[in-house]
């Protein structure tokens, strides 16, 4: 860029400062509305997509088709059925299958994850989950409460599914010890309850043993309001670790005593292999099961939620555009305003010297500048109003550990494009300019 | 020398066109202080437009230096503005948001000079004419003699081979105008060649060569002495 006609243009640029500024601010409405919508919706869009990798990408859910939590039973294995030397001999799994269903009072489900787990080899892992409102008391309250029966491995392998099921006190739930209950964050502060006090779920008596650390908080409100789709309640509805509680798969039997209710069967799969066969090959086996549970995997679910997510920042960019191509066409109107005021000025200009190119780059410069002072501060002012939009959101949502991204390739470029827009909108009252006859121009009032 | 050749220069307004300079032959000599005179609509105007590559002629010849002028593109006339010619206007022609010295330094840096070379250039040309307090002031704060001042240091950045001046003194009291014409007078002891179009005949004893145009033809070309002649 020539520095010298970048100083005159800078110069005209300074001599009309109060047309400057509306130009200017033109340009920074619109990339500042570019700015910031991408941003927010970006930071959104990680934020739910971070809770789909902290269950890993590689895992496959099961959740029942309609009607099936009606009369389903609760899947569970005989003594015997599901030995840790039936799951040794498993040599196509090469390691212990956690199934994490051992021994049960009930009789045996319809599902048998252990003869899935043969039927397609290419899962790693099993981890199930029951869940059922059900009345809770201790001495002095009572009340009904979400329970959650995760097996062993569900905690184990699939944390995630439980929001990270991280402790806050006590301990986690172990084999063996089947009337121990983890109680979520809410649940422990509104009970009152510690470690060690006991409680009455569903008439059973549980021994307290550990409390959860609150779960994160965009969970609620972003898979509450954002995010829609087959298996991604069930999974938003685990991961509120918050108002529930949680005791041993084992005990679903013993407090579901008419046996319905709805479950979830997490499944991992072998890194490298298709998902989609992975995924026909248990429906087969389910099938051949005569269990009606729909599979899909969270590989499915995220690029469900990025794909809605990135609609919704497509449209929200798309009226952003707008506002800039508004912003454009103002600089141009200013443009060709400043040509025609400034037609004597360029008869001075060629009478002194200066070539047709040189007034066309001066005008252009001109543009360019004052696109590129509204790219800079429409950025500026976007990241500041990205901020300040998602604090507010977050409050208005009641979720704080969200942040807007800022994504490099945006930042600078809608400073470039800004740059190269207002250099666009200068260009045909620059060549208008460039092509003014310099005599008539001199006379010229 | 700078050569018209059988000039002429039309310009179409409507209804009719207006033949602003016929068939001129015109020699001026390079280092002398050249003025054109003659009525309005004469054509002296269009001569200095011509001369400086502002305007192409209709038909004929003009060579600077042996140069054809009407064969250069549009660039090279440019070009050759911004070496060789600096004009000066009637109506001063600054740039009103322009500082005295940022008008000045304009030609040296549309001429590709550095900023430093140029703004000190610019001082050194406002010192000439006798404006170094005034190099800050804006259009708006000078007086027409300063505004004329500053249009001639504009003129002279570049050391140019022709001073073009249009009317310069138009605008000017009498006092005044004689100041700026005894500058421009000077400079043609410096090595340019101003060539001054004027109405005012009393300015012609400054000329070392006087030209006048009637209808687009000259009357006559004389030295000063002759000046009674046509005046």
């Amino acid at each position: 860029m020539n520095m010298n006609l970048t100083t005159l243009a800078w110069r005209s640029i300074r001599s009309r400062k109060a047309r400057s500024w509306l130009t200017i601010l033109g340009m920074l409405i619109g990339v500042m509305a570019i700015v910031t919508l991408i941003s927010v919706g970006t930071g959104v869009e990680n934020a739910v997509l971070r809770q789909f990798k902290d269950i890993g990408l590689d895992v496959v859910l099961l959740t029942p088709r309609i009607g099936w939590s009606s009369t389903a039973s609760i899947g569970s294995h005989t003594a015997g059925s599901l030995g840790e030397s039936s799951l040794d001999s498993d040599s196509a799994l090469g390691e212990p299958i956690p199934v994490g269903i051992d021994e049960s009072p009930v009789e045996r489900a319809e599902f048998d994850p252990i003869r899935l787990c043969r039927d397609v080899p290419d899962i790693t892992e099993i981890g199930q989950i029951a869940t059922r409102v059900l009345p809770i008391s201790t001495e002095e309250l009572a009340g009904f409460v979400r329970v959650l029966t995760p097996s062993h491995d569900l905690i184990a392998r699939f944390p995630g599914l439980l929001g990270g099921f991280v402790l806050a006190r006590g301990r986690s739930l172990t084999p063996g010890n089947p009337r121990e209950v983890v109680l979520g964050a809410h649940v422990a502060e509104d009970m009152g309850v510690g470690i060690g006090e006991t409680i009455d779920i569903g008439g059973v008596s549980f021994s307290v043993i550990g409390i959860l650390a609150p779960a994160r908080e965009e969970r609620e409100a972003i898979g509450g309001d954002l995010v829609r789709g087959e298996g991604v309640e069930v999974f938003q509805a685990l991961s509120n670790t918050d108002d529930a509680v949680f005791v041993p798969y084992d005990e679903a039997a013993t407090l579901w005593q008419d046996r319905a209710m709805s479950s979830m069967v997490a499944i991992r799969i072998r890194t490298g292999v298709s998902v989609t066969e992975t995924i026909s090959a248990i429906n087969e086996a389910l099938t051949q099961q005569g269990v009606s549970m729909s599979p899909v995997s969270t590989q499915a679910l995220a690029d469900n939620v990025q794909r809605t997510l990135g609609m919704v920042k497509t449209v929200l960019a798309s009226i952003a555009a707008i506002s800039l191509l508004v912003g454009v066409v103002g600089m141009m109107n200013t443009m060709y305003t400043a040509v025609l005021e400034r037609t004597r000025e360029i008869g001075i200009l060629k009478s002194i010297g200066a070539k047709d190119r040189q007034v066309l780059g001066l005008f252009l410069i001109d543009s360019g500048l004052m696109g590129l002072a509204g790219g800079i501060l429409g950025l500026a002012f976007g990241i500041g109003v990205s901020f300040i939009g998602t604090s507010m959101l977050g409050r208005l949502l009641g979720v704080t550990s969200f942040s807007p991204a800022f994504l490099p390739w945006l930042l600078i470029g809608v400073v470039a494009l800004s740059f190269v827009l207002g250099a666009l909108a200068g260009a045909w009252p620059a060549w208008h300019a460039s092509r003014l006859d310099p005599v008539r121009a001199l006379r010229s009032t | 020398m700078i050569s018209l050749d059988r000039v002429s220069k039309c310009y179409r307004r409507e209804p009719n066109m207006v033949h602003a300079l016929r068939d001129l032959d015109l020699d001026i000599p390079l280092g002398v202080f050249t003025i054109v005179m003659g009525p309005s609509g004469s054509g002296k105007s269009t001569l200095l437009h011509l001369i400086g590559c502002l305007d192409t002629p209709t038909a004929g010849r003009i060579e600077l230096e042996g140069t054809n002028l009407a064969e250069l593109s549009t660039n090279q006339r440019a070009e050759l503005r911004s070496r060789r010619i600096g004009f000066v206007f009637q109506s001063f022609h600054q740039i009103s948001n322009l500082s005295a010295i940022e008008n000045v330094e304009l030609p040296m840096l549309l001429s590709g000079a550095t900023r430093r070379t140029a703004r000190a250039r610019a001082r050194t040309a406002l010192e000439r004419v006798s404006l170094g307090d005034r190099a800050d002031h804006r259009p708006t704060e000078l007086s027409g003699g300063e505004l004329q001042r500053v249009a001639i240091a504009r003129a002279l950045i570049n050391d140019p081979d022709l001073i073009l001046a249009d009317e310069p003194t138009g605008n000017l009291d009498t006092e005044t105008g004689e100041q700026v014409t005894r500058l421009l007078r000077q400079l043609a002891g410096r090595g340019s060649t101003p060539i001054v179009v004027t109405h005012n005949p009393e300015y012609a004893e400054f000329a070392d060569s006087l030209v006048y145009l009637r209808d687009g033809r000259q009357v006559d070309s004389l030295n000063t002495s002759k000046l009674e002649v046509v005046t």
